[in-house]
């Protein structure tokens, strides 16, 4: 007894201190809080959530969403978007001319539009070495496809001659895409070597300054930009994979732009803070389940349809994604102009489904691999599209693959089943020519194995008229609707939450955010 | 003591390299194709052969292992094959963030973990004992990644004290410090509830020698006791649990720094994982081995410092 | 011999009386360990059929619905019921406790009784191999095992056995140095018994406790490994219902709808420390020696 009160009052003299330690650190903790703070809301800095890290900075090679945004804001092309109605403008060049026949465009160039880092002045030189590197015959872009045999001529050190192989209606959009059409500086890659790909110069609104794999890249504002200096100093996307995550460092004003938010959950409740804007714009990018036409049994036409009709899309839309999505009938998303509605619908309709099934001979179902990749949401909603195929007997066996695997397995062809979201682009070309073109595989995407509607996709590319172009367009889209070779399941929406503050952060159609005139005002 | 050392020392190099030929070998094993991992769906055949020539993909196994070996002698760890950075660049510079993360860890587990151990070594039997053991095997019953998802609503949401992600602004010690906090806390609370168990049962053991016996009836003080004496003899083995703590905390820092969106080892291994960046993965990998090797190389050259006996 | 529960004299006493007296008994941890672990067992055993919905159902006019009324725990973002799916995942969670701690058990015995007993060249090189596995944080060998061999739930078995069967082996091993120079081996050893017997009777006999409380935390390292992999997308794959899958469905709604992720990590937090209790209930009932020789290592 009385050891342990002995024990008891040694403890007790030995803890004091270790107390006082403790206090000290929650006191010195404090003001580290406060610093904190006062970090966040530095004046000249504006922090952008994206959800994936940046894998590369060359924006010749395959994009995702995180390069794409980085890429705007170091690169810029001759042309680009004017982000409020996806028109074309004017950007590296200063006016443009084109032959007769649709072949040859003469593009005079922008003068005194200089390199970040000292690499000198933006020449023809540069805009042949950049899409000449594109189509680098010994290793392409994946993006090659959209300069499809040009010649590229330097006539003087600011006029470009560009000759096209046969004429292409959508050319203007392959000189503006934020991918193949950016220029690169050739002094700075052929001096850097391979370490250029983490220190990419450009001409762009800012300047690449610093890269922490798994954190962050930051941009510092270019004095000397030719369409003027942007506002704010430093530009930082900070990675922050997870949305309920990134929603509390939004409160918390560790970010001030959300950028990419999917969660239905999380727009409603953001949207109810008065202190965030949120805003969304519909996207050029359509989700499907892609189905492989030369495997059995989905190479039969009927099975196709039975499958269109089992899924709910308007629940899955309505319910699964709360009206964050929106329905397209056809594989281009209703923002296009050369969408249209016009063609074979497929109405949920189980006992049509079942029906269809019977007449192709398997009313008692079948075995269906349904294959979609470990990301959200791709990994999400096929549990419902799977769901709703075995509620018409077909047995759905649903495989998550993890990225790379995925990757791969997609490439090989041999899938019957992948969830494929494609485009990126306000060209209608690049995304079915992708997705149901006979180019699009191998190598690409249409793992549908699809060529039913080439003819017609062909020929519209080569038309000049608009409305006769779009005619076209539309016949495609009825082909394929009724060939199904995928089941478009909905089309995406663009929602980005910003702190009340922050103005002018734009994003695309296709998918980035651009906060070249963004403001902040704390 | 210099041969202990030296001693010690001959057995991490045959270890580390053990570890080279296990990673390597092991990665190599990985389905899914890096080129075509690097170069997307739509990369052309050409394309992929340049790529699979540069990365020496299409080199027999043994070959591979030999340049990769050689390189590493010279300190050429390849290149990430994706954003062609030198491995060992990318890996450095991820290296601090995961290595503040586990060090902190490391300092709650110690601070919290021992006098917690001794509290309830001191009340064996009572109420507060049976709270406190009781505690720790709760305490390492979460999964880690859950604690630091509720721990994330609770003090960044709720009671918004702490940064909810990342580890800091870059060059500001405070924001980083500050960004440190609960990471290390979820972190290092399993290792705390390890070190406290086993302080309870090393001193429990000691406490009943002879010696402390004897120091007691000459009417040292209890605490002297305790602190001094008990202590003494209990640490070996407390020292031992830190080094397995560690090891453990590096597994569970994978996941930790996910759920806090940290830049570190774990989150690049992940990234590799997912990429197939060969030469990224191996790099992490074998900073992490080398890291726990090297902390047990320490806590091995620590022992006959805290223990006589073994000074020989 | 206090490590040999089975080995003892034998006394003429019913098997329960005898268990009464054994120190088992009287050791408060022991009991609630056991008593949750037969629960769980208990649980995942018959889950399947008191489950009130299927678990794979999805019903997207009852999403996210709060705990109590017709759904126990509420509904995921699918329309699933979170009950009937950590009933369902209590069986897969079962499974892998058990397939990892007899697995690691069965290999890890086998090469530390190896190891220990043929002694020379092949102890060094198997203590070796064992310290370069073990240096690799065992989560970390299970993920890239996982990543090799894709995501099933055979795989994040073998993977963890993988990372675990190492710690079994070294603790065997080290308990096979302490035994061999006893008495009782040597003189096995002199009237001519062959090794083999000897270590079927004599040696595992002896070893077994220790080593069953390094597999009981490998079991225990085996639910939270499932649930840690499912997290980062590497576990087994969605919508089947184990217990890392329901915290990685209800991720997106810790703040608006947190019941979802803390209950089944609630689950998984309860089977642990049942499993982690049971482990420490065996252990401090062993000799201390053997506490102190395992104590480190087992605790990986």
């Amino acid at each position: 007894m009385i050891r342990s009160t002995l024990l008891c009052r040694g403890l007790l003299r030995l803890k004091l201190p270790a107390a006082a330690l403790a206090l000290g650190a929650i006191v010195s903790l404090a003001p580290a809080i406060e610093l904190a703070r006062a970090y966040a809301e530095e004046n000249d800095v504006l922090r952008i959530r994206i959800g994936s890290d940046v894998i590369s900075f060359d924006p010749h090679r395959p994009s995702t969403i995180e390069n794409t945004s980085v890429a705007v804001h170091v690169y810029d092309g001759l042309f680009g978007y004017d982000l409020t109605d996806m028109s074309i403008e004017p950007r590296l060049a200063e006016s443009h001319s084109v032959s007769e026949d649709g072949l040859v465009y003469t593009i005079k160039l922008r003068e005194g539009v200089m390199f970040h880092g000292g690499y000198g002045e933006m020449t023809a030189h540069d805009v042949k070495f950049s899409f000449e590197r594109v189509m680098d015959p010994e290793a392409p872009s994946p993006w090659a496809k959209e300069f499809d045999g040009m010649t590229i001529d330097v006539e003087d050190d600011h006029t470009v001659v560009l000759t096209l192989a046969r004429p292409n209606a959508n050319f203007l959009h392959s000189l503006s895409s934020r991918n193949q059409a950016l220029i690169l500086s050739r002094k700075a890659i052929e001096e850097m070597g391979e370490d250029w790909i983490t220190n990419p110069i450009g001409t762009g609104a800012y300047e690449f300054s610093a890269w922490r794999p798994g954190d962050r890249v930051v941009l510092a504002a270019n004095d000397d930009y030719f369409r003027g200096r942007p506002a704010i100093d430093r530009l930082e996307l900070v990675l922050i994979p997870e949305e309920t995550s990134a929603e509390i460092a939004l409160l918390n004003r560790e970010i001030d732009v959300f950028f990419a938010l999917q969660g239905p959950e999380i727009i409603e409740r953001l949207e109810a803070n008065a202190e965030i804007n949120v805003s969304q714009r519909p996207a050029l990018i359509s989700c499907h389940l892609v189905l492989n036409t030369t495997v059995p049994p989905l190479d039969n036409v009927l099975v196709r349809r039975a499958m269109a009709h089992a899924v709910n899309r308007e629940s899955l839309v309505e319910n699964f994604f709360r009206g964050t999505k929106v329905l397209t009938s056809t594989p281009l998303t209703p923002e296009y102009v050369e969408y249209t509605d016009d063609v074979p619908q497929y109405p949920y309709d189980p006992d049509k489904a079942r029906e269809l099934l019977a007449e192709a001979g398997f009313a008692d179902g079948f075995d269906f691999r349904y294959i979609t990749v470990a990301l959200s949401p791709y990994d999400q909603f096929p549990v419902v599209v799977s769901d709703d195929l075995s509620r018409v007997g077909i047995r759905v066996d649903l495989t998550v693959m993890e990225r790379a695997t995925y990757g791969a397995a997609r490439a090989s062809g041999t899938l019957p089943s992948a969830t494929t979201c494609p485009s990126n682009s306000p060209n209608p070309d690049t995304l079915l020519r992708a997705l149901v073109h006979s180019d699009g595989f191998p190598p690409g995407v249409n793992t549908a194995r699809y060529a039913g509607a080439d003819a017609l996709l062909d020929a519209a590319r080569a038309k000049q008229d608009p409305d006769k172009r779009s005619k076209l367009y539309h016949e495609a889209q009825r082909q394929i609707m009724a060939d199904v070779p995928t089941i478009p399941l909905y089309a995406d929406r663009l929602f980005t939450a910003t702190h009340s503050g922050v103005e002018g952060v734009m994003t695309s159609a296709a998918f980035w955010v651009d906060a070249y005139g963004a403001t902040v005002n704390r | 003591m210099l041969r202990y050392a030296i001693g010690r020392l001959l057995l991490v190099i045959p270890t580390i390299f053990g570890m080279v030929v296990l990673a390597f070998f092991m990665l190599r094993a990985l389905p899914g194709d890096p080129a075509t991992a690097i170069l997307g769906e739509f990369a052309t055949p050409q394309a992929l052969e340049r790529l699979r020539s540069s990365l020496r993909l299409d080199e027999p196994l043994l070959s591979q292992f030999y340049h990769y070996v050689t390189g590493m002698m010279t300190g050429d760890w390849g290149r990430s094959a994706l954003t062609r950075k030198p491995a060992m660049a990318e890996v450095m510079s991820v290296v601090m963030p995961s290595m503040a993360l586990a060090f902190a860890s490391i300092f709650v587990a110690i601070v919290i973990g021992i006098p917690v151990g001794v509290l309830s070594a001191v009340k064996q039997g009572t109420g507060i004992d049976y709270l406190l053991v009781a505690l720790t095997i709760i305490g390492i019953s979460f999964p880690v990644f859950w604690l630091g998802l509720i721990t994330i609503v609770v003090f960044a949401h709720t009671i918004p004290l702490f940064p909810a992600v990342g580890a800091g602004a870059p060059g500001s010690l405070l924001s980083q410090t500050h960004a440190l906090v609960l990471p290390a806390i979820v972190l290092g609370s399993g290792g705390a509830a390890y070190i406290a168990r086993l302080t309870r049962s090393s001193m429990l053991e000691v406490m009943n020698q002879d010696y402390i016996l004897v120091a007691r009836a000459m009417g040292i003080s209890e605490s002297r006791i305790l602190f001094v004496y008990a202590m003494r003899s209990a640490l070996p083995a407390i020292l031992s649990v830190i080094g397995v703590t560690f090891a453990v905390s590096i597994g569970n820092a994978i996941l930790v720094e996910v759920v806090f969106a940290r830049p570190g080892l774990g989150s690049l291994i992940i990234k590799a994982t997912f990429s197939r960046d060969y030469q990224l993965l191996q790099a992490g990998l074998l900073m992490l081995a080398v890291s726990v090797v090297l902390v047990n190389f320490v806590i091995d050259l620590l022992y006959p410092i805290i223990d006589p006996r073994l000074r020989r | 011999m206090t490590v040999s529960l089975d080995n003892g004299p034998v006394v003429a006493m019913p098997a329960w009386k005898r268990w009464m007296r054994s120190p088992y008994a009287r050791h408060t941890g022991f009991l609630v360990g056991a008593g949750i672990t037969v629960l769980f067992v208990f649980v995942a055993l018959i889950g399947p059929f008191i489950a009130p919905y299927d678990p794979l159902a999805t019903d997207l006019q009852n999403v996210l619905q709060p705990p109590g009324g017709e759904h126990l725990l509420g509904t995921d973002r699918y329309g699933r019921d979170i009950a009937s799916r950590l009933l369902w995942g209590a069986q897969a969670s079962l499974f892998v406790a058990l397939a990892v701690g007899s697995l690691s058990l069965l290999f890890g015995v086998i090469l530390g009784t190896l190891a220990g007993f043929v002694g020379g060249w092949t102890d060094r090189i198997m203590l070796a191999v064992i310290n370069i596995l073990l240096a690799f944080p065992g989560f970390l060998l299970a993920l890239a095992f996982v990543a090799i061999r894709g995501s099933t739930l055979t795989n994040v078995i073998l993977a963890v056995t993988l990372a675990y069967t190492p710690r079994v082996a070294i603790v065997m091993r080290a308990v096979v140095l302490n035994i061999r120079p006893r008495q009782f081996i040597e003189a096995s050893f002199a009237v001519g018994v062959s090794t083999p017997t000897m270590i079927w009777k004599h040696v595992l006999p002896n070893c077994l406790p220790p080593v069953i409380v390094v597999a009981t935390v490998s079991a225990a390292f085996a639910i939270l490994a499932e649930a840690g992999l499912s997290f980062l997308g590497l576990g087994v794959q969605p919508p089947a219902p184990t217990w890392g899958n329901v915290i990685t469905d209800g991720r997106p709604f810790l703040i608006s709808d947190p019941w979802i992720s803390i209950s089944a990590g609630a689950c998984i937090a309860v089977v642990v420390t049942g499993l982690n209790l049971l482990g420490d209930g065996v252990r401090d009932t062993l000799d201390p020696f053997l506490r102190n020789q395992t104590g480190a290592r087992a605790l990986k």
